[in-house]
């Protein structure tokens, strides 16, 4: 009976997944049940996801890492308690999923403190494996265990906790034994998974059945009998996987972690939850067009390929959504009817091709954004411009970027009104089709810049605005670099440095390489730093460098 | 002495415009290019583009010149008579409107030269002057020696002594001390005339008529239009007038705004630069510039600039490509000058006040914007001015020194001085602190600045050469084929050849010749074709050398003709100067290398029968102009020059024939039926 009052109060909890305020519409409902929030975190509809997603501080301990590799790259629906939130699709390359797999691998940590664990719970490895037969597993679910009052199991059961056949290739067998000790011991609470076998008292584990070690290890003992095949196949591709993969290393695994701000939706040991991930989506239907945006939840295409800031791997995950749901998101996004359309009238095929000329040899928009097959990889691809943005936003983000967007990294370029209207009418109107777009895969571009606890100085705002292309260090090799025509600066090049002085560095910065008759893909920073800024970071080019400019550009001084 | 071909970089309002040196190739066309029909006025460009059309009507180059009645005059043609030694000239204005200069002669002989054309409005900051041409009646503009000058409210005209210009006194005799009366000097390119090129007034092209025997002169008008800039609008306005042609990128017409660094200089150095004429056909827009002018050549023949690129007399903006905004940065014209209104903006196309905005520079040296930081001049006085200092109007001493004619020193240097003083040059400082030393100029620029920029290595080497005799030495300072500062190398280069290269005796040092080998593969035209030169002229003797010289001969590509004829001219311009040192062997060597690339220009085959002549050889002279002459029977020049020879030899009939056979193509040339009328008395 006490066991059955406990298991009830943890199904009624569990039923109430989407615990937000009755004053909700049913579309902010979804859209706090979904919890876009985490990213987006300007949204108003708060979510509670985090504290029922899988607590990651021991997944080393917990996943198979075989089934996880292939879950991060293939995500299914495993826990049927979170509502209408589910585990998206990231688009995770091999090696991006493998880096995350070894990273989550070193997660090996439990919650809170715990006496040792039982004796005969500690040699059951010694024993084990051993299998159980379905019979075995069946007695001992009928002496008084409900686990299938929430789990399902071969079509049976409950309808709210994982199912329990595909345990067996998706965890790790000493982990469920632990698991089934002491679920709380991984930060699961006993109202959502009650300890069933032992509880602690005077910080020991007592049994709370007769046997418990036994029936723990025919419960796990049978769940790991099941799909040894697709066990097997599992494992067989992630050690393939990992033998053709000699640079994936847990540390790369960390920095995508945070990249992709899995700690939004997951707890774990080691990282905070990003606050820059994704767009603030408060303005969102003054900024892009409704039947884009329908279009990208549908189906989501990378639009900054290196992430929301650049490099960070960050990127909008596939949520597989229904087309019910796309609807519940647009409305709460204050989508209006459509305006005048932006695709309205022509441009001539000469003033394409004057600002397609512009774009490609004057101006310093392809330095970060794509055009074509031009244009590097920071910023959005501008070919689909057309499609995505509102014309106005558009216009507005040309003019004054951090104006329109008060997070954009986008410096303003002065430009005239003529040149303004004929860039914002060429990305509105031209006639070049889109090309594929892909992310660009965070193993071959490891900028991975934790700029977290960076102060405010010139070494962020080097690392923010300027490693894209000239790299961390100043190498020239940022992730961006290969996309451009013309290597960056290399701020590293103590010999190249030196020739060049302070003022020179200083008017690059302010006016563009363009000036100095480098690449005019370098934009002008002065109309976004201010003078003092770009002071500092000319100093932080020559710690950069360790060096100075030549003697005669520094009147007379030092 | 007549030669076949005047001057041929001749440059605007030039002073001197009449000296033999070198030649251009082919024939000059007989009739107005039928690519003349393709322009059609900027009248027409305003039906569309009203904006573009009231911004240029107001600018400079729309007021740049036209018909008396259509221009603003500043010069007075008041009745005021300009009196000379041996005549009173007198600008009126008559009771049609028309204007006109009366000259009375001292024998009472009266005579009337209307004036057909009006160029200049006296807009230019630093010296502007109004000119004025008369329709000759051999079909050519001529350009009148009366100009007046705004500033100082005077007429003036250019002494045929020194070239300079000066007030108009009593002192002066109108036949014999003016550079240009009778008037010579007409509009546009044609040969063996004294001219001013085809830069004041928009698509000039003379040409000559066999027929009638003599010139037509074509020209849209004497406005600087908007095709001189754009190139020929027929095909945009036909392809702009259909409907659907919204739907083609090709509308005839290439936007400027999209052109590299160098092709967008290209535009405004079609008349904005000293160029040495490549060919005699006339240039229209649209044509390769490259195939009838080139920009450094004049660094070979005439230096018309100091060693950092300094106007050493008088000249244009071309030496922008001495500077550093140039070499190391992106500048172009129109990052400053806005080419429709003439105004000033920033290098982001912004526009500005006027002339002195800082922001011009400030755009790009942004490091230097904060404050007198930079200038350590007050904020409000001229001194903080970034004009003041590294763009200061410098007379054009070529000019003299009656009148101001100054322009801003497009080299854009730092102040310095001393060496300033030594080039004789009036530094910037000296522009505000005359009061005050060298040694004080120095200090101060010491004390705010420490040690000041280095020069251009090359142009360091150029300064070191001057004093340095070893060819070794020399070569090492002046030829930097590597390099990527054009002006120095053509400098480096020609200097060096000059002083080194001579037919059959050049240095021969095997780094001399890789170096000119290198240079003779230069993407660069002019410096390739030099390098030819000078390999052809000087080095040709070795085996090694002519097949190389083969090979890139058969290798020129679509370029051969624009090589050719900056090798040929360059090989005619060393050949010339060598002759006037009398190195006469080396001349007579030279010219013929330049035959032997353009075998039928007939300026060259004029030189070298000068040389001959000079050389005591009539019978190679007379031979060699038989020859030119039946090359290009109608070149007056060629029979004139013939005629001369003859003279020297006393066969005074064939004299009368030549120059009798000249005037039938020169019925009007003064000076050949002076000497006809003095032979038929002997």
């Amino acid at each position: 009976m006490f066991e059955k009052v406990r298991i009830g109060t943890a199904a009624l909890l569990l039923s109430a997944p989407a615990n937000y305020s009755a004053e909700l519409t049913p579309s902010q409902q979804f859209v706090a049940e979904a919890a876009c929030v985490n990213c987006h975190t300007t949204l108003p509809q708060k979510s509670t996801l985090r504290e029922r997603t899988p607590d990651l501080s021991s997944a080393g301990l917990r996943y198979n890492a075989a089934w996880l590799f292939e879950f991060l790259q293939n995500p299914a629906k495993i826990r049927r308690h979170l509502g209408r939130a589910r585990m998206p699709n990231f688009h995770l390359n091999e090696g991006e999923a493998l880096a995350l797999v070894e990273f989550l691998g070193t997660q090996k940590q439990t919650t809170g403190n715990w006496p040792e664990l039982p004796t005969p719970i500690q040699q059951l490895p010694a024993t084990a494996p051993r299998s159980a037969s379905a019979a075995e597993f069946e007695s001992v679910l009928a002496r008084g265990h409900i686990c299938l009052t929430c789990h399902t199991m071969g079509g049976k059961g409950g309808a709210i906790g994982v199912e329990l056949s595909n345990v067996g290739f998706r965890l790790q067998r000493d982990w469920v034994r632990q698991y089934l000790v002491a679920p709380a011991m991984y930060g699961v609470p006993h109202t959502t998974m009650p300890a069933q076998f032992y509880v602690v008292t005077n910080e020991h584990f007592e049994p709370l059945v007769p046997d418990p070690a036994d029936r723990i290890g025919i419960i796990a003992g049978h769940l790991f009998s099941l799909n040894v095949e697709k066990r097997r196949a599992l494992e067989d591709h992630f050690n393939r996987a990992r033998q053709s993969a000699t640079n994936i290393t847990a540390d790369l695994g960390r920095a995508l972690f945070v990249g992709l701000n899995c700690a939004a939706c997951h707890r774990n040991a080691l990282t905070p939850q990003a606050t820059d991930a994704a767009p603030d989506l408060t303005q969102e239907a003054s900024r892009v067009k409704r039947t884009w945006l329908e279009r990208y939840l549908r189906k989501p295409v990378p639009i900054r390929p290196a992430g929301f800031q650049p490099g960070s791997g960050s990127r909008m995950p596939d949520f597989r959504l229904s087309d019910a749901e796309i609807g519940e998101v647009v409305a709460v996004l204050a989508f209006e009817p459509p305006k005048r359309d932006g695709q309205q009238g022509v441009i001539s095929a000469f003033a394409q091709h004057k600002a397609r000329t512009l774009l490609a040899d004057k101006l310093s928009c392809l330095g970060c954004h794509r055009f074509g097959e031009k244009g590097g990889r920071i910023g959005p691809d501008l070919t689909t411009a057309r499609d995505r943005l509102q014309p106005d936003y558009l216009l507005q983000m040309i003019q004054n970027p951090r104006g329109a967007n008060p997070h954009a990294i986008m410096p303003r370029v002065p430009m005239t009104p003529q040149l303004l209207h004929l860039i914002t009418d060429f990305l509105l109107r031209h006639d070049q089709s889109p090309s594929a777009s892909s992310y660009l895969s965070f193993v071959d571009h490891p900028l991975g810049v934790d700029m977290a606890d960076a102060p405010q100085d010139a070494r962020y705002s080097y690392l923010r605005q300027c490693t894209p292309c000239h790299g961390s260090n100043g190498d020239g090799n940022g992730f961006n670099a290969r996309y451009l025509p013309r290597k960056p600066t290399v701020h590293a090049d103590n010999d190249y440095m030196s020739r060049r002085p302070d003022d020179t560095l200083f008017d690059g910065i302010y006016s563009g390489a363009g000036i100095l008759s480098k690449s005019p893909y370098m934009p002008p920073w002065g109309e976004t730093l201010s003078r003092e800024e770009i002071t500092a970071m000319v100093h932080h080019l020559r710690e950069l460098c360790r060096c100075d400019g030549p003697a005669w550009s520094r009147d007379g001084k030092r | 002495l007549w030669v076949a071909a005047s001057r041929n970089s001749v440059r605007k309002g030039e002073p001197d415009a009449s000296q033999p040196t070198s030649g251009v190739a082919g024939s000059l066309a007989t009739s107005v290019p039928a690519r003349a029909n393709d322009f059609m006025g900027s009248e027409a460009c305003a039906r569309c583009h009203d904006k573009e059309y009231a911004a240029w009507r107001g600018s400079t180059h729309g007021q740049a010149g036209g018909r008396p009645d259509g221009v603003k005059l500043i010069a007075r043609f008041d009745g005021q008579p300009l009196r000379f030694k041996d005549a009173v000239v007198t600008p009126t204005k008559k009771a049609d409107g028309n204007l006109v200069f009366a000259v009375e002669e001292l024998s009472g002989d009266r005579f009337e030269v209307p004036v057909d054309a009006v160029v200049g409005g006296g807009h230019m900051i630093g010296g502007g002057t109004q000119s004025f041409f008369n329709k000759f009646p051999d079909g050519t503009m001529r350009f009148l020696p009366f100009d007046f000058i705004r500033k100082e409210n005077q007429w003036f005209v250019q002494l045929a002594k020194d070239m300079t210009w000066a007030p108009i006194t009593q002192e002066l005799s109108l036949y014999s001390d003016l550079a240009n009366w009778p008037p010579r000097r007409v509009l546009g390119t044609p040969i063996g005339m004294s001219n001013c090129q085809n830069c004041h007034g928009s698509q000039i092209a003379v040409t000559y008529d066999e027929t009638r025997r003599r010139y037509n002169t074509h020209f849209q008008s004497l406005q600087i239009n908007c095709e001189s800039c754009h190139g020929p609008a027929r095909r945009h306005i036909e392809i702009m007038s259909k409907p659907g042609f919204e739907r083609v990128a090709d509308i005839g017409m290439e936007h400027l705004g999209t052109l590299a660094k160098d092709q967008s200089l290209g535009i405004c150095f079609q008349c904005h630069a000293t160029k040495t004429v490549l060919r005699e056909d006339p240039y229209l827009q649209g044509d390769r510039f490259e195939d009838f002018f080139s920009l450094l050549l004049p660094l070979f023949s005439e230096e018309p600039f100091t060693v950092d690129g300094r106007v050493r007399s008088f000249d244009y903006q071309s030496n922008h490509l001495f500077s550093d905004c140039y070499l190391n940065g992106s500048m172009t014209c129109v990052d400053c000058h806005d080419p429709h209104s003439q105004g000033y903006r920033d290098v982001f196309g912004r526009a500005l006040v006027g002339k002195f905005d800082n922001r011009q520079c400030t755009s790009c040296h942004a490091s230097k914007a904060s404050g007198t930081d930079h200038s350590h001049h007050k904020a409000d006085s001229p001194g903080n001015q970034c004009t003041s200092c590294h763009m200061p109007f410098l007379q054009h001493r070529g000019v003299g020194q009656h009148f101001t004619f100054a322009r801003s020193d497009h080299t854009i240097p730092i102040p310095r001085p001393t060496f300033d003083q030594q080039l004789g040059i009036e530094n910037a400082c000296q522009k505000c602190h005359g009061d005050k030393d060298l040694g004080w100029q120095e200090a101060a620029i010491r004390e705010w600045y420490g040690d000041i920029k280095p020069f251009n290595p090359l142009i360091a080497g150029l300064i070191r050469s001057l004093d340095v005799p070893d060819p070794d030495f020399t070569r090492d300072l002046l030829l930097a084929p590597e390099s990527n500062h054009p002006m120095a190398q053509m400098r480096g280069l020609g200097t060096f050849i000059r002083r080194f290269v001579r037919p059959g005796k050049s240095v021969s040092d095997p780094e001399v010749v890789k170096k000119l080998q290198a240079f003779a593969q230069h993407e660069h035209l002019d410096l390739k074709a030099l390098a030819l030169m000078a390999l052809h002229v000087g080095y040709s003797d070795r085996p090694e050398i002519r097949d190389f010289l083969d090979r890139q001969r058969t290798n020129l590509g679509t370029n051969e003709s624009a090589i050719k004829a900056r090798w040929a001219i360059s090989a005619d311009d060393l050949g010339s100067a060598l002759a006037i040192n009398n190195d006469l062997p080396s001349a007579i060597a030279c010219l013929h290398k330049s035959l032997e690339i353009q075998p039928a220009n007939v300026a060259t085959m004029s030189h070298l029968a000068l040389a001959y002549l000079k050389s005591g050889n009539t019978e190679e002279s007379i031979s060699t102009l038989h020859k030119a002459i039946a090359t290009r029977p109608a070149t007056p020049n060629l029979h004139f020059q013939l005629a001369q020879v003859y003279v020297q030899v006393a066969d005074v009939p064939r004299a009368i024939e030549a120059l009798e056979q000249g005037l039938q193509y020169a019925p009007h040339d003064e000076m050949a039926r002076v000497l006809l009328a003095k032979l038929r008395t002997l």
